[in-house]
């Protein structure tokens, strides 16, 4: 039995997954599709990741021959356009009819200055173009591991056959084509060429949008992830780091089924949230089949990725930041007991109160959901007396800390992740680095601010 | 010298905030005139720190209160009365045809011509100006009383008899335009300014007192700078809807009052309408409680929303620090300074958030003159000061549960929290039963 993905709103917020206009939108990284169906497919599949590790690494290899390819789309949304307009006009399945609608059409412009005939004429002059392109550009194509290979063959040799090649020849001049020589190449395109025009259309698509895709993942250095079906769960990211930023730092991780808990410290800008952010969008990216912000990257599908980092206050019914938190933690608690196997963020469980409490609800919660040993989770605190409670009750939590340290009286922040948990405490390095208590003694005066 | 205040401390408050929030400006704010709401700003932007004036200007706006006088005056005649004096070009002066040369004939009988047609709007605009000024310096007078005897005996002085003569005027002749002409835009013009800020202050000051009656705003009683005493009772913050009032009492004994309570139980509002009610009532405006009383202080710090500077690389932690530090030095300058911070170094671990409270509201507790009000979700740290230091007082704001629901009272009540209802939540919604494994 397949699975379909489950996500919430709340997870690709925080993500910023989806959003064409959105300014660092993980979408927009892959956005350079020049076609509308082209565009729309790559948004659904944003929309549905898979869960079967088949089908994950089928779309995922069919992105690598694209990306080892290297070829551009040849093609702009507008002649796209103007062909479609051509073939789309008339009744295309009854040749006869759309012959008397070139006649007619004709009739109209020498009598009513139409401009119909000519638009159509036009959009016939961009199929013969387009296909001619297309066909010098699947030419080259190399066999091996090509995803559209059928398609391919198909279009190639009906194109190439030697009328159709001629007639073809004479659509390419478009409006100068008398009305004879129209209506013989509308009867080509559309009776003679019908089965290679069905292939044509979706391949054109599929093209440009895996050529988008491809070119991306070289662009921006991006890996490509294996998906493995096994009974213990585990994803193992090389060098993952996050998509959109300009100069990221790259992190390795494992997490599985013996340890399938990694509580994660820091102080505050050390990088937490950038960190899950980063692993949580690279597998997301994965399910889908796409290229990777990972050098490398190996995992169990998982049926469904729940973060929960900027938790938004609902002020309005009245919550206060913690019951927001509260409602959250249970509503995703609901889904990990009904046994579906997910990929689950926590980002600074509980901040919304004081710190005994954020201590002991962040470590009740977070034993309570480590016995799911068929979910992954990463936990992130800044109340790092957690950590040591923690690995005393729990055998398969993973520490990890993003460290910071003093360079020159200020805080550096490496952002790469070491194991164990963080013991910065630069609070009272800095006061007494800017001599806070004397200022305030009257001992130091006449200090620059 | 004058009270210290500064950006940071005014954004804090809302003074004039230019979000969506009501700011204290657009609440007192309400002048007839523009140069009064120039005025008002102006006394924002500068409060004081002087125990007469604060008592002076705190006395009229009283007085105003009592006895409910209305402004007099109607908004029209000023603007046209500015419009027409800002005009200070010598070209556009006004002359009859009396002096000798033929230019001047000319000139005269172009606006006799276009006075027909209806064209000559300079001239209007100028007459406008003219009688509004003359209706207002009227006005001014029959209003005055003996307190403005200043101002009365210049308008009853030989030089603005013509004006008194000309009450009620409707239209002016080349004469009369030509006479006031000379005399209120070049001859008398600082007479006339000085009427013009004086109305504009009563402005000020009236529509203070109608505010104040308004929303029972009341006058806060000024004490002199030595005491260190501040007794607030019922204040609460001016912007919101259903504020709740509470009652404080800081003194030498106990400068420093430390905060406590859970994230939404309303400390940062309490500590703006702590600030807000100190600012006002060194503006000295009626102050939105049911009684106070105040030692006049140097200054008002706050940190309460405090901007992380990212794109300069400064952590949260670090710009709390650089705020510490200017506050930290202006403790020294200026001795009698009030100071609030809001949840000292939230950006930093819990162990350094302890520590740095504790040596840094020690280090304050020996700034007697200063008053100091500090809150943190750290209860811990009250608890090892109070060990520590005498004068500090404890304050905070409750939270109770209604089921499983926590309510917040806002109501201010004396020690250390110890509100623990996180983990009581989190059992009432069955959150660790639900991830129980069967």
């Amino acid at each position: 039995m397949m699975n379909t993905f489950i996500t919430d709103r709340q997870t690709t917020e925080d993500l910023n997954l989806l959003g064409r206009f959105r300014k660092d939108s993980v979408i927009n990284i892959f956005d350079g599709t020049r076609t509308r169906a082209a565009r729309q497919k790559l948004e659904e599949m944003f929309r549905s990741p898979m869960t079967d590790a088949e089908a994950i690494n089928r779309r995922s290899a069919a992105f690598r021959y694209y990306a080892s390819l290297g070829k551009e789309f040849p093609f702009e949304e507008e002649q796209i356009e103007r062909m479609e307009y051509y073939l789309n006009s008339g009744n295309p399945s009854d040749v006869l009819s759309s012959t008397l609608n070139i006649i007619a059409g004709k009739c109209r412009m020498v009598l009513a200055n139409n401009r119909a005939y000519e638009k159509m004429l036009e959009g016939m002059g961009c199929l013969a173009d387009v296909m001619v392109k297309t066909a010098a550009l699947l030419k080259d194509f190399p066999q091996e591991g090509c995803p559209d290979s059928a398609e391919i063959e198909t279009f190639l040799s009906a194109v190439t056959e030697s009328r159709s090649s001629r007639l073809i020849d004479i659509a390419s001049k478009g409006t100068e084509m008398t009305v004879a020589q129209a209506v013989k190449a509308d009867r080509l395109f559309r009776k003679e060429l019908g089965e290679a025009m069905d292939v044509m259309l979706p391949l054109l698509s599929a093209l440009d949008l895996q050529m988008a895709v491809g070119n991306a993942a070289v662009a921006k250095g991006f890996g490509f992830a294996e998906a493995v079906t096994a009974q213990e769960r585990f994803m193992e990211l090389h060098g993952v780091y996050h998509p959109v930023l300009s100069r990221p730092v790259a992190n390795d991780l494992r997490i599985d089924g013996g340890k399938n808990v990694l509580f994660l410290t820091g102080v505050n800008m050390a990088g937490k949230s950038t960190f899950m952010k980063a692993v949580s969008i690279a597998l997301y990216l994965a399910q889908m089949g796409f290229p990777v912000p990972a050098a490398g990257m190996r995992f169990t599908p998982v049926d469904g990725i729940f973060t929960s980092i900027n938790v938004p206050d609902d002020i309005s019914q009245g919550y206060s930041h913690f019951y927001a938190e509260v409602l959250r933690v249970k509503s995703l608690a609901q889904k990990v007991a009904e046994g579906r196997n997910l990929f689950v963020i926590f980002d600074e469980l509980f901040k919304g109160t004081n710190v005994k409490d954020a201590y002991d609800a962040t470590l009740a919660v977070t034993e309570a959901f480590a016995v799911h040993r068929n979910c992954l989770f990463v936990i992130s605190t800044h109340i790092v007396e957690v950590g040591p409670a923690l690995s005393e009750r729990c055998g398969n939590v993973k520490f990890r800390r993003l460290p910071s340290r003093m360079a020159e009286g200020r805080l550096v922040y490496p952002y790469v992740l070491e194991e164990g948990i963080s013991e910065d405490r630069h609070g009272m390095t800095i006061i007494r680095n800017e001599r806070i208590l004397e200022i305030i003694r009257g001992e130091a005066v006449n200090e620059e601010i | 010298m004058s009270f210290i205040i500064d950006k940071q401390t005014l954004d804090d408050l809302g003074i004039f905030s230019r979000n969506k929030e009501i700011s204290v400006y657009a609440l007192y704010n309400n002048a007839r005139t523009r140069g009064g709401a120039r005025i008002l700003e102006d006394m924002f932007y500068n409060p004081l720190d002087n125990y007469t004036l604060i008592r002076k200007r705190a006395d009229l706006i009283s007085r105003f209160q009592n006895t409910g006088v209305q402004f007099p005056f109607r908004t029209a005649w000023f603007d046209a009365a500015e419009f027409y004096l800002s005009d200070t070009d010598e070209r556009t002066r006004i002359t009859t045809n009396g002096d000798s040369g033929k230019g001047r004939d000319s000139v005269s009988l172009q606006r006799k011509i276009r006075k027909v047609i209806k064209t000559d709007t300079e001239f209007e605009q100028a007459e406008r100006g003219m009688i509004s000024l003359i209706w207002i310096i009227n006005t001014l007078y029959e209003f005055s009383d003996e307190s403005m005897a200043d101002i009365r005996s210049v308008i009853s002085g030989p030089v603005f008899a013509k004006v008194l003569e000309c009450k009620g005027i409707e239209h002016l002749s080349d004469e009369q335009a030509a006479y006031f002409d000379n005399l209120l835009r070049y001859e008398h013009i600082d007479d006339v300014k000085a009427m013009l800020d004086c109305i504009y202050h009563l402005d000020v000051y009236i529509s203070v007192a109608a505010t104040a009656k308004e929303r029972g705003f009341v006058q806060a009683e000024v004490l002199p700078a030595e005491e260190n005493v501040m007794e607030f009772r019922g204040i609460y913050h001016p912007a919101l809807r259903n504020p709740v009032a509470n009652d404080l009492t800081v003194s030498a004994e106990n400068n420093i009052v430390f905060l406590t309570g859970a994230n939404m139980a309303g400390k940062s509002t309490f500590m703006k309408t702590f600030g807000i009610a100190v600012f006002l009532a060194h503006v000295g405006f009626p102050v939105p409680a049911a009684s106070m009383r105040f030692s006049v202080r140097d200054g008002l710090f706050t940190t309460i929303n405090l901007p992380d500077n990212l794109n300069r690389g400064y952590s949260h932690f670090y710009a709390e620090v650089r705020r510490l530090k200017r506050v930290a030095q202006s403790v020294n300058r200026w001795p009698r300074l009030v100071v609030i911070f809001d949840e000292l170094f939230r950006g930093t671990n819990v162990k350094d958030a302890f520590d740095a409270t504790v040596a840094v509201t020690e280090a304050f507790s020996h700034i007697k003159g200063a008053i100091f009000m500090i809150s943190t979700h750290i209860i811990e740290a009250g608890e090892e000061l109070k060990g520590k230091c005498g004068n500090i007082g404890y304050i905070y704001l409750p939270t109770v549960m209604k089921g499983s629901m926590p309510e917040y009272t806002y109501r201010l009540e004396k020690g250390i929290t110890e509100d623990r209802h996180g983990m009581l939540i989190i059992r009432n919604e069955g959150i660790l039963n639900i991830l129980k494994k069967r």
